[in-house]
C-alpha cells in the first residue's frame, strides 16, 4: 500500500506524529481536526482509503487547483440538474465532507446543516438527499499529489441555500 | 514555479493571520503567561493535530480569557469544512478581544462561506473600533476595505463598490494584488467598456493574470473592436495554460475564471 509514497522525511515525521497520537485514548480530538474515521453503519464498505494513517487536505496538495475534471465548472453543472420547489426561508448551508482516495474514488462522506449564523438546523424536503446523491455521483476527481507521489486527500463542498435553491457552490 | 511559491505563501497565511504572541506581556500574570507557552508549544506542531489542539485546550484553562488560542484553535476547522465548531470559537475570541478579532471574523465569513452580510457587519464594527486604517486581511491579498467592496458587488450594489474601490485606490499608499482587476470587472459589467479597459490595463502591473485579457476581450467585444476581442481571448487562454491564473489553494475567487469559461468565449469569438 505504501509503494505510492515514498518515504520523504516529512511523511515519516507526520506518520509518527500520527502513531503517537492514536495511542492516547483520553483525548476528546481526533488525530487532526476534520479527519473521517471509518464508521461501518454508513460508509461503503467497498471504498478503501489509500493510507489509513496518513491523508492529507485538498489544499495542502501540489494539484490543488486541479482535482476536477473540468475544474470547478464541472462540478456546478453537475448541480445544475437539481430542481426543487422554492421553500420560504429553507435557508443556510449544507456542507458534504469526503475523501477522495489515491485512486480518486470517493467515500466516508458526512453532511453537515447550519444556518446563516452557523447553528445547527434541518432543512426541509429533499434537498439535502439530492445534495448528497449528486455529490456521491461526481466522478471527475483527479488523484491528489504530494512531492510528486499519490495521496488521499479531504475535500468538502458547502452549497449555500436561499429558499431551498442553490445559490452558491463552495470553495 | 512563481504560482507554486504564492499557493504556499497563502496557504500558509491563511492558516496563521498573524504570529504567536510575546508572551513576556504576560508574566505579570502567571497562569495567562502559562497560557502563552502552552500556545507557542501549540503552534509548534501542524495545524489542527491532536496535540496542537490538546494544548490550546491547556492555555485556554489555565487563562480563559487568553484570545489567541480561541482564534488559532478555531482556524483548522474553518478550512476543512466544520464552520459551525470555528464559529463557536472565534465568537469567544471576538469576545474577549474585538480589536484584534472582528476583521478575521468578517474575512472568514467571506472567504470561507460567502457570507456577504456577516463580513461587513464585522468589518464595520472594527471600523468603530480601529482608529485610522483597518488594514488588510491576513493573507495579504486584499485591503478590507477593498473586500467590503467585493461584498457589496455580490450582494448587488455594483456602485458602492466602485466607489469603495476607487476611493481606496485613491490613497497612494494603497497597494493590492487584484484591486484593478475587480474595478475594471466591475466597469464592464456597467458597460463601461472604456473605463473597463482602462482599470484592466493598470492591473497588468500588479499581477499579470489570465484574468485581465479575459475580461479586456469582452469590453473589446462591446465596443465592437472584434479582432482585439480575439486576440485578448487568445492571450487569456495562452496565459491560463501558462497558470498564470488568479488562484489560491482553498476557493474560487471573485472573477475567477476557468479554461471552459475561455473556449467558450472563442467558439462564440468564431462564429
Amino acid at each position: 500500500m505504501l509503494k505510492q509514497i515514498k518515504y520523504s522525511p516529512f511523511i515519516i515525521l507526520i506518520l509518527l506524529i500520527s502513531c503517537k497520537n492514536t495511542s492516547d485514548k483520553q483525548s476528546t480530538h481526533l488525530a487532526n481536526v476534520g479527519i473521517i474515521p471509518k464508521d461501518e453503519s454508513v460508509d461503503d464498505p467497498n471504498f478503501q482509503p489509500c493510507h489509513e494513517d496518513y491523508s492529507l487536505f485538498y489544499y495542502q496538495v501540489d494539484n490543488s487547483d486541479h482535482l476536477y475534471k473540468g475544474e470547478k465548472p464541472a462540478i456546478v453543472k453537475t448541480f445544475d440538474d437539481i430542481k426543487l420547489p422554492a421553500i420560504d426561508q429553507n435557508d443556510g448551508y449544507v456542507t458534504i465532507r469526503f475523501l477522495v482516495n489515491c485512486k480518486a474514488e470517493t467515500g466516508r462522506f458526512r453532511v453537515e446543516q447550519v444556518d446563516f449564523e452557523y447553528k445547527d438546523k434541518e432543512f426541509e424536503g429533499e434537498l439535502v438527499t439530492q445534495l448528497l446523491e449528486k455529490t456521491k455521483q461526481l466522478d471527475g476527481w483527479l488523484p491528489a499529489t504530494r512531492e510528486g507521489y499519490k495521496c488521499d486527500y479531504y475535500k468538502y463542498l458547502t452549497f449555500k441555500i436561499i429558499d431551498n435553491q442553490i445559490v452558491d457552490i463552495l470553495p | 514555479m512563481i504560482k507554486k511559491i504564492i499557493t504556499l505563501l497563502i496557504v500558509f497565511l491563511v492558516g496563521t493571520s498573524y504570529g504567536p504572541p510575546n508572551c513576556n506581556i504576560y508574566k505579570s500574570d502567571e497562569n495567562c503567561y502559562k497560557a502563552c507557552r502552552k500556545a507557542e508549544k501549540a503552534i509548534s506542531y501542524d495545524q489542527g493535530v491532536r496535540k496542537s489542539q490538546e494544548y490550546f485546550d491547556e492555555s485556554i484553562a489555565l487563562c480563559p480569557n487568553f484570545d489567541y488560542s480561541y482564534y488559532e484553535k478555531a482556524v483548522p476547522y474553518a478550512k476543512r469544512g466544520l464552520i459551525k465548531e470555528w464559529k463557536q470559537m472565534i465568537d469567544k475570541a471576538v469576545e474577549i478581544n474585538p480589536r484584534e478579532h472582528l476583521l478575521t471574523r468578517g474575512w472568514y465569513h467571506f472567504f470561507f462561506m460567502n457570507n456577504y452580510e456577516a463580513a461587513i457587519k464585522d468589518i464595520d464594527a472594527a471600523g468603530l473600533i480601529i482608529k485610522g486604517d483597518i488594514g488588510y486581511t491576513g493573507d495579504g491579498v486584499y485591503h478590507l476595505n477593498i473586500l467590503k467592496a467585493l461584498c457589496y458587488k455580490k450582494l448587488g450594489n455594483n456602485k458602492k463598490a466602485i466607489d469603495i474601490i476607487e476611493n481606496q485606490l485613491a490613497n497612494k499608499s494603497h497597494m493590492g494584488i487584484y484591486d484593478y482587476l475587480h474595478l475594471g470587472v466591475l466597469y464592464l459589467e456597467k458597460k463601461e467598456y472604456n473605463s473597463a479597459i482602462e482599470s484592466l490595463n493598470k492591473q497588468e502591473s500588479f499581477s499579470d493574470v489570465s484574468e485581465i485579457y479575459y475580461y479586456k476581450a469582452l469590453a473589446m467585444k462591446g465596443l465592437m473592436k472584434l479582432d482585439e476581442y480575439k486576440l485578448n481571448l487568445e492571450k487569456a487562454k495562452e496565459y491560463y495554460l501558462k497558470e498564470k491564473t488568479m488562484s489560491n489553494p482553498y476557493r474560487q475567487m471573485i472573477d475567477e475564471i476557468y479554461l471552459v469559461d475561455i473556449e467558450n468565449e472563442i467558439s462564440i469569438a468564431l462564429m
